[in-house]
């Protein structure tokens, strides 16, 4: 019974928006615009989102870097406090290694822009990036073709670098096989022997597709270790049981004793981890993600008020109809439910629209920032809710006034 | 059954409502909320959608819209509870949501039983 009367109550509500066509079109444009606003907004905000965490991840949850500037972006931050520090050096890596108890792996990096060549082809600021043994346990990366470099090539400072996929297609077009030739970086000659996973544009800017790596004693020959321009540091991984907090406590100690500093003295290194960059992102998202909320969803009131006004016009219109409905019988619930569906369909089938044309500009943007923006399931289902709930909301006083018409005087209504 | 002339608090309680719902339909996109979970926009949509119904319920002075608000407000409350969202803004709603419903029993007797 209940569901003949929703399939009567839906085909009269079908009937109706197949009737005006136009006009069901122009009422449901403001919600495919409100919908297209609000959600391009949370998916381009997502998909920004889980590309930071993702190079943030890639850097490491666990692991502190002991540097010279400390990861604190926000107002009032005391460089000058910072500026006469002193970089990490490689020696005190072996002393952190003997003294921290708390730490599972510890290397060392340093990188700068070098220009790499291998026959005509040329790379300008290539990322060079130096990195001790240990490295490939703190920073996680695929290597498709070829190897990592071995432990003796890497106290040894052998000449062998794994190519990052820009660089690789930079200096080898045309899909030429890159392992085992021979390139010049920094003018200096270096045998190829790997291949890192392609990852895409990196919002942090530390994607391996534009880094070469070389062993850190091959680096140090041509780049100055004690440089700030070359961005030294070195990173620590915290055992399994040792928290992050455990872990700096410890850096704490043992770094001021191998600098010798005075138990007043500021600390004059900076101990970084990977969730001071995560924390200041998230408060940008959020700003992001709620300007996008009210901007988006001003939109959909004003697609709501749309189809509410279309909801009085259709209740207005169809007021005999209605009459003559409820004098052979209609229920109230039966012109409500009719009323209703009628809004819902046309706000459903705006938001569905705006959700088609999202899906199709993530697959055109996708291909030309060459980073990957989806449209998630949670985005989907937002959507949708808010395009159902925008539809009862903006059609249930007219749909409520419809069912509450006294028969007689709406079968008399012009 | 004679229309009942509905009373001024009624009024002010169901048109107060209805802004605070368009206003809180804003809350579905809120960054925080989306973090607690995939459904928990839509549930929170759907318990607005109910309230702003019951409102509409009230300004036409019929018993359902009373009954709809005390059970909105009831899930409401079960809804925070669940996701341990339950914060000072949450008990002065439910303080208020108190404050009406009483309000509203006071006037039940004049209103309509039919939908």
């Amino acid at each position: 019974m209940v569901l003949t009367l929703l399939k009567e109550s839906i085909v009269f509500a079908w009937q109706a928006l197949v009737s005006n066509k136009l006009r069901t079109f122009l009422s449901l444009l403001g919600i495919t615009i409100g919908i297209f606003a609000i959600i391009t907004v949370f998916t381009i905000v997502d998909s920004l989102e889980r590309n930071i965490r993702g190079s943030v991840q890639s850097l490491g949850d666990n692991v502190v870097y002991v540097m010279k500037w400390p990861w604190d972006f926000g107002p009032g931050y005391p460089w000058w406090k910072y500026m006469n520090r002193p970089v990490p050096a490689y020696k005190e890596l072996e002393e952190v290694k003997r003294k921290t108890k708390g730490a599972e792996v510890v290397a060392f990096r340093i990188g700068s822009r070098k220009v790499l060549k291998h026959l005509n082809n040329t790379v300008e600021n290539g990322i060079v990036s130096g990195w001790s043994y240990d490295y490939n346990q703190i920073k996680t990366f695929d290597i498709v073709d070829g190897r990592y470099f071995r432990e003796d090539e890497a106290e040894g400072g052998y000449n062998v670098a794994i190519l990052g996929n820009a660089i690789a297609e930079g200096l080898f077009p045309n899909n030429e096989y890159p392992i085992g030739k021979t390139i010049k970086v920094a003018g200096r000659t270096c045998k190829v022997i790997g291949l890192f996973k392609k990852e895409g544009e990196s919002m942090l800017g530390n994607s391996m597709d534009n880094q070469i790596v070389v062993p850190f004693n091959f680096a140090r020959l041509f780049m100055d270790v004690k440089s700030e321009n070359n961005d030294p540091f070195i990173a620590v991984k915290a055992k399994p049981n040792v928290t992050n907090v455990q872990l700096k406590e410890e850096l704490t100690g043992v770094m001021r004793s191998i600098r010798g500093l005075k138990p007043l003295a500021d600390d004059d290194f900076a101990l970084n981890e990977t969730n001071l960059l995560s924390k200041n992102f998230d408060g940008m998202f959020d700003a992001i993600g709620i300007a996008g909320a009210i901007i988006g969803g001003f939109s959909i009131l004003v697609g709501g008020f749309g189809i509410a006004n279309i909801m009085f016009v259709s209740v207005r219109e169809r007021t005999n109809i209605i009459g003559i409905q409820k004098s052979l019988g209609a229920k109230n619930y039966f012109i409500l439910a009719q009323f209703l569906f009628e809004a819902v369909f046309l706000s459903l089938l705006g938001g569905i629209i705006g959700l088609l044309l999202i899906y199709l500009l993530t697959l055109f943007a996708g291909d030309s920032i060459d980073m990957e923006i989806t449209l998630t399931r949670s985005n989907v289902i937002l959507g949708l809710t808010i395009s159902v709930l925008i539809g009862i909301i903006s059609g249930f006083i007219p749909a409520y006034g419809a069912s509450q018409l006294d028969p007689v005087e709406a079968i008399r209504t012009n | 059954m004679a229309k009942e002339k509905r009373p001024k608090i009624v009024s002010y309680i169901a048109y107060g409502r209805i802004i605070g719902t368009i206003f809180s339909l804003f809350m579905i996109f809120a960054p925080s909320v989306k973090r607690l979970g995939d459904f928990v926009p839509m549930g929170l949509g759907i318990l607005l959608t109910l309230q702003f119904i019951s409102c509409i319920g009230l300004l036409h002075m019929k018993r359902w819209g009373v009954h709809l608000l005390i059970i909105v407000a009831t899930c409401k409350l079960l809804f925070q509870l669940s996701l341990d969202i339950v914060s000072f803004n949450q008990i002065m709603s439910l303080l208020f949501s108190i404050t009406y419903t009483s309000i509203l029993a006071f006037h039940y007797k004049k209103m309509d039983t039919n939908l």
